[in-house]
């Protein structure tokens, strides 16, 4: 430093001496002086009381350009720019810093120079013991570069601030460590309804259902966030009016500059139209797999319907030619044997009870053919809707009676008993030949698969119905049986148990719904069934058609 | 059973009518011919002929131990089943169903007595 006329500068020339030769004289106000001038990143020096400088130090030196020599006695104003010196802005600061015994800013101030720095400026006032105005210090510190970053800083924010206040598309929006709304933005105002003055402040949870609310969704979504850094999930939200929309939300944790959290960032996108799109496809999906499963099923039930409708015909077919051809082989014999026997001249064999046999197997066999081929002419009508029928008065207790005793040879072979009970006066319209044929084959059943065992015909009349009913107490039909015997080419057990086409209780049922009737079976697995026809007692005639006579005279 | 060290032909029919005419027609040819109405019979009767048939007639389709159940029964005894067997069927599939009981030829229904007369002939001379 060089030396100077002021007392002060002096004073610092003496102490530097003094230093040079050795500490242990140096006053306490000398190491101060000291201290000031040599520090570098402050300018630290005097005002007398009028702002002029009255020392200097070297952060002075460096910042402002000014030797002490040049700047002691000037007026501290010189660093001031004109437009503040105009304003006497520097006097106003020494009256503040008089009144208040502190001034602090951050300003422009000029160089040497002439170029500007930032400086942060500190003006003390200096009073002595009495509290008399001594002075001023100033202490001053060039903060261009933090001024420049702050300045960066602050426009980037700004432009951050209005882009995302400017999106429309997306709500983005800060929320405080707890879930307190702190921003807004334009995307957030319209999904959600909300002006910025009327939420800001208010829960992030306001935006959830109250499922949600209960389930606690909102407070769970900030713990993933401030545990993960960031949630995203997808769910419906409440408007403002109360209406909802899908949201896709994205929450991410905001931390300061040493990793505490200071909030979120919510960031909502409003994806109700490809929800509901999602929605309908699906349903659409949906519809379509049911469909073609139901498709798939309906294919394999009437697969299965007619595989089976193909085995009962392939059933029927080979029955019907076993039934068929027994006899005609019988019959065959009968001829055959006959005519080589007549054709060696040998008549040996014709004896009286072998002719006798011969002509009553002939008449049994062709009764039996005979009764085949009329089943299957009427299975062959039913099918074309032309089984005829002629209705006359008839009373149905004789018919049953008059079939009953026709078949008395039948029931006794079997070894059965007929109980019958007989209301005497049961007389309607009907087509005596059917019923007959009906009676016959519930007889006839009950005798095959009932032998030995009694066998029991009622009879009665109820209202405009007549109620007949024929049980026995054979094998009995299972309850999955129950539900087929009355079906074409049906049987319950296997047709090489019981001879007969499986045609019976078919055309039995044929018979009965023609005469506005109904057939049903009670059964139980060994104790035997129970068929009850019920028939109208004036059935409508359904073809004037008469049935093919036997005989016309 | 007929006192000939032939065997007889046997007749496995559930129809009596048939049974009988088979008896007729065979014994006026000079045969041995003997019966049985289902399967369960004519197994019982098998054990007991010796000399054993020379051939069987048999039916398929019967009540009790049908003709598929008494081949299946014949053909795990090794002397049973060396005798010649002949399925008498109204199938119209009945050489089909003859392969499938592994049986020796078959007679359609109704049999002609021309076809029985050369069964016997072939088998029982």
């Amino acid at each position: 430093m060089t030396s100077d006329k002021s007392a002060i500068s002096s004073a610092n020339q003496d102490t530097n001496r003094h230093n040079a030769m050795g500490t242990s004289a140096v006053s306490e106000n000398d190491r101060f002086k000291l201290l000031v001038e040599s520090i570098l990143d402050y300018a630290i020096f005097m005002l007398d009381i009028h702002g002029k400088i009255a020392t200097w130090n070297e952060g002075a030196r460096r910042f402002k350009g000014y030797e002490a020599n040049e700047i002691i006695g000037k007026h501290f104003s010189v660093f001031y720019p004109e437009e503040d010196k105009a304003a006497k802005k520097p006097e106003m600061e020494l009256e503040i810093a008089q009144r208040d015994g502190r001034f602090e800013e951050e300003g422009l101030r000029l160089r040497k120079d002439g170029t500007n720095f930032w400086a942060n400026v500190v003006i003390t006032a200096i009073r002595d013991s009495k509290g008399e105005l001594k002075g001023y210090s100033k202490v001053t510190r060039d903060i261009s570069d933090k001024k420049q970053a702050e300045d960066k800083l602050r426009q980037s924010e700004e432009r951050y601030r209005l882009m995302i206040e400017a999106v429309k598309d997306y709500a983005i929006f800060m929320l405080d460590p707890k879930g307190y709304i702190t921003t807004w933005n334009e995307g957030a105002r319209r999904f959600k309804g909300y002006e910025a003055k009327e939420i800001i402040g208010k829960h992030f949870s306001t935006f959830y259902t109250e499922p949600d609310i209960i389930a606690d969704i909102p407070g769970y979504e900030l713990i993933e966030a401030t545990a993960n850094g960031r949630i995203e999930m997808e769910g419906w939200r409440l408007r403002k009016d109360g209406t909802q929309f899908w949201a896709n939300v994205v929450i991410t944790r905001v931390n300061d500059g040493t990793g505490n959290l200071i909030g979120f960032t919510k960031v909502t996108r409003d994806l109700t139209e490809r929800k509901i799109a999602q929605e309908k496809l699906q349903e659409v999906n949906e519809a379509l797999e049911q469909s073609k499963v139901n498709l798939e099923k309906r294919v394999e039930e009437r697969t299965e319907e007619l595989q089976k409708a193909v085995r009962a015909r392939d059933e029927f077919v080979s029955v019907a030619s076993h039934e068929l051809k027994t006899p005609l082989t019988a019959l065959r014999l009968q001829a055959q044997i006959t005519q080589r026997n007549i054709n060696r001249g040998d008549f040996s064999i014709f004896t009286k009870e072998r002719v006798t046999q011969f002509a009553n197997q002939l008449d049994t066999q062709v009764d039996r053919l005979s009764h085949l081929v009329e089943d299957m002419l009427d299975i062959s009508r039913i099918q074309v809707g032309k089984l005829t029928t002629s209705f006359e008065k008839t009373n149905l207790s004789n018919l049953v009676q008059g079939v009953v005793d026709r078949f008395q040879v039948q029931v006794a072979a079997a070894n059965c008993e007929v109980e019958m009970d007989l209301q005497p006066d049961v007389e309607g319209n009907w087509d005596q030949f059917r019923l007959e044929q009906v009676v016959l084959n519930l007889l006839s059943n009950a005798t095959k698969y009932g032998a030995g065992k009694k066998i029991k015909i009622e009879l009665l009349k109820e209202n405009d119905r007549a109620v007949l009913s024929v049980a026995d107490h054979g094998m009995g039909i299972s309850k999955e049986d129950q539900e087929r015997i009355f079906e074409r080419f049906e049987r319950a057990i296997s047709p090489n148990e019981v001879s007969g086409l499986g045609l019976g209780l078919y055309i039995a049922k044929e018979i009965v719904i023609a005469h506005e009737g109904t057939i049903e079976v009670e059964s139980d697995i060994g104790k035997g069934s129970k068929f009850t026809v019920e028939i109208a007692l004036n059935p409508k005639q359904p073809t004037q058609h008469k049935r093919s006579q036997d005989y016309e005279f | 059973m007929s006192s000939s060290t032939r065997g007889c032909i046997f007749v496995i029919e559930d129809s009596e009518d048939i049974r009988d005419l088979i008896k007729l027609l065979y014994e006026s040819e000079g045969y041995p011919v003997e019966f049985a109405g289902d399967g369960k019979e004519a197994l019982e009767k098998l054990r007991s002929f010796a000399p054993p048939p020379c051939v069987i007639l048999l039916d398929l389709m019967m009540p009790g131990m049908d003709g598929y159940q008494f081949r299946a029964e014949q053909i795990k005894d090794s002397k049973m089943a060396a005798i010649p067997t002949l399925v008498m069927t109204a199938d119209s599939n009945a050489e089909e169903k003859a392969k499938r009981v592994g049986a020796s030829g078959f007679l359609r229904k109704p049999v002609n007595i021309d076809v029985l007369i050369k069964v016997a002939e072939k088998y029982c001379v």
